[in-house]
């Protein structure tokens, strides 16, 4: 589903001496199927962004549409059109076993038993969980980085045609952000399902998007192809955010060797660029 | 030998919600840090480094063993006061730490409760909020800020009541990228002043250089040391379900591929090696 805002502009708590504007005069289109990344930094207007992308928050000015439907506080999204998973989206989780908390939206949605079955064991499955060993355990006996998968299945329940994502990797170790992004790759690859993530980890982004925006403070200042953005080290700069590690490295390339070294994007790709440097040494 | 500003011998502890048969979220841990120590702690989710980061100023007490805190053991409640005033914590989520209803009265709760005198206390939220960059943020209500902003508001409440023992339970996570720099200075300077500091995080990248490492795997320390003899331990790294940081990968790419580089586990202490390979 295509998501756009129009010269959205947002201020909390207009009219009051506390008044913020978190957004101003933004513009975006989020094409059906893409992954798309929104990355700016602390306190830019990403999360508000998201919030009114999914309709749970209503722009000061400006038009939200889903599809060919406006978006309003009258005209909300469908029921279960859109995923959106908040930051730590385990604090969301309150049943008392896995299965239930995941089969609430559409056990809400009135399908029925056999398609709840269904979308409970998919959704499960798709955040790489088991859900014969999951489903009836307590979702407060489980690890974070189980909770926070547990808690996006319940989102992937409703099989919504955009998921929304807020820092869906924080607090999680290593091996579990590396999972995570790759199982969310698979996933829009495999549905088409529309996905817009929101994060400030570069290396990160680096792996998960087609397309990039950049937000600071309130304003898209940056939009393009992923691989254009994440090589452009000073516009980066710019807006306190850092390149991936693998660009940071051949920037620094660079200036040891005196000669203009490409950035590299993935870690394949630098090791290929470190050999040439040590050629004839390996 | 002096007394350990932190020391715990032998704790285990269980939840009390879980049943006597389940895995126990800590067991056999002997840990000995001297004041003015940095030590990085790092584990898979679910390893127990939270529950250890509780433990250590009575938040939790030990279900075995013993925690003592300047040789004041934790589990007599006498001792808590002076022991939650030598320990500082800052936790994972800032929504949960945040007290008041603007950000000055936040940073000002803990200075307020130690019974400092005004000026006192005006002086501390003064350079707490300069440091974090939150002057500007002063008057606002903390749930209207941003999630980073709040969690610098929470390290500014905590610097303000100056703990010999800082306790950092992934505090960089809601941070950008020049955030997260500017505050590892800043605890950087904390520890030049003095300061103890045990810092929990999943950014390898952040404890790559810290003087002393310990990991956490399953409820025990699986290795206590300094990073450069962890990080490129293939064996260790997969029993504890941990990744080097990115220089360590790469390093190790290069050496599965027959090229021959000295191990490093920053991207300039890399570049330095290749480039001095590829010169000689």
């Amino acid at each position: 589903m295509r998501l756009e805002l129009e010269n959205v502009s947002m201020v909390y708590q207009s009219g009051t001496p506390f008044s913020a504007r978190a957004l101003e005069d933004v513009s975006l289109t989020v094409e059906p199927g893409e992954r798309l990344a929104v990355a700016g930094p602390v306190g830019s207007g990403k999360s508000t962004l998201l919030a009114i992308l999914a309709g749970v928050e209503t722009p000061t000015s400006g038009r939200v549409i889903h599809g060919t439907r406006e978006i309003s506080r009258r005209q909300t999204p469908p029921p279960g059109s859109i995923g959106l998973a908040f930051q730590s989206p385990e604090n969301c989780l309150f049943e008392k076993t896995v299965y239930s908390d995941v089969s609430f939206a559409p056990r809400r949605q009135g399908l029925d038993g056999q398609e709840v079955r269904r979308r409970v064991e998919n959704s499960l499955a798709a955040v790489g969980t088991d859900p014969a060993s999951i489903g009836q355990r307590s979702p407060f006996s489980l690890s974070i980085g189980e909770q926070r998968r547990v808690a996006l299945a319940g989102v992937l329940a409703m099989e919504p045609r955009a998921l929304l994502l807020d820092e869906p990797t924080a607090y999680l170790d290593p091996a579990a952000r590396r999972e995570l992004i790759m199982q969310l790759v698979e996933l829009n690859e495999q549905t088409g399902v529309t996905m817009v993530m929101v994060g400030h980890d570069m290396d990160e982004l680096a792996r998960f998007a087609g397309r990039l925006v950049i937000i600071d403070g309130g304003r898209k200042v940056a939009e393009g192809r992923a691989e254009s953005i994440l090589t452009d080290s000073a516009l980066l700069a710019g807006h306190s955010l850092d390149p991936p590690g693998t660009v940071e490295l051949c920037s620094l390339l660079s200036a040891a060797t005196g000669d203009q070294v490409a950035p590299a994007l993935s870690e394949e790709q630098a090791i290929e660029t470190l050999m040439q440097i040590m050629e004839g040494k390996c | 030998m002096s007394t350990p500003i932190i020391h715990l011998n032998n704790v285990g502890y269980r939840y009390p919600h879980f049943a006597e048969s389940e895995d126990l979220a800590l067991s056999g841990i002997d840990l000995r840090i001297e004041e003015g120590e940095f030590v990085g702690l790092v584990g898979a989710n679910g390893s127990g480094k939270s529950t250890l980061a509780r433990l250590l100023n009575g938040l939790l007490l030990p279900t075995a063993g013993e925690v003592r805190v300047g040789g004041l053991a934790t589990a007599d409640t006498a001792n808590l006061d002076n022991i939650r005033e030598t320990v500082g914590m800052v936790f994972q989520n800032p929504d949960s730490q945040i007290v008041a209803t603007s950000v000055e009265d936040d940073i000002a709760f803990g200075p307020e409760n130690l019974g400092l005198p005004a000026h006192e206390v005006e002086a501390r939220v003064e350079e707490a909020a300069r440091r974090f960059g939150i002057e500007r943020l002063r008057q606002s209500e903390p749930h209207w800020l941003s999630g980073g902003q709040k969690q610098r508001t929470v390290l500014a409440g905590v610097v303000a009541l100056r703990p010999r023992v800082l306790v950092l339970d992934e505090p960089t996570s809601m941070l950008d990228p020049r955030s997260q720099r500017r505050f590892r200075d800043f605890i950087d300077e904390l520890w030049r002043g003095g300061t103890t500091i045990i810092y929990i995080t999943q950014l390898m990248e952040e404890i790559a250089t810290a003087p002393r490492l310990v990991v956490m795997a399953g409820g025990s320390i699986a290795f206590d040391g300094v990073p450069a003899e962890f990080f490129p331990d293939r064996d260790l790294l997969d029993a504890t379900g941990m990744e080097p940081p990115l220089a360590a990968r790469l390093a190790a790419g290069l050496a599965a591929r027959g090229c021959q580089v000295r191990p490093a586990l920053t991207l300039p202490e890399l570049v330095a090696n290749v480039h001095a390979g590829s010169q000689t």
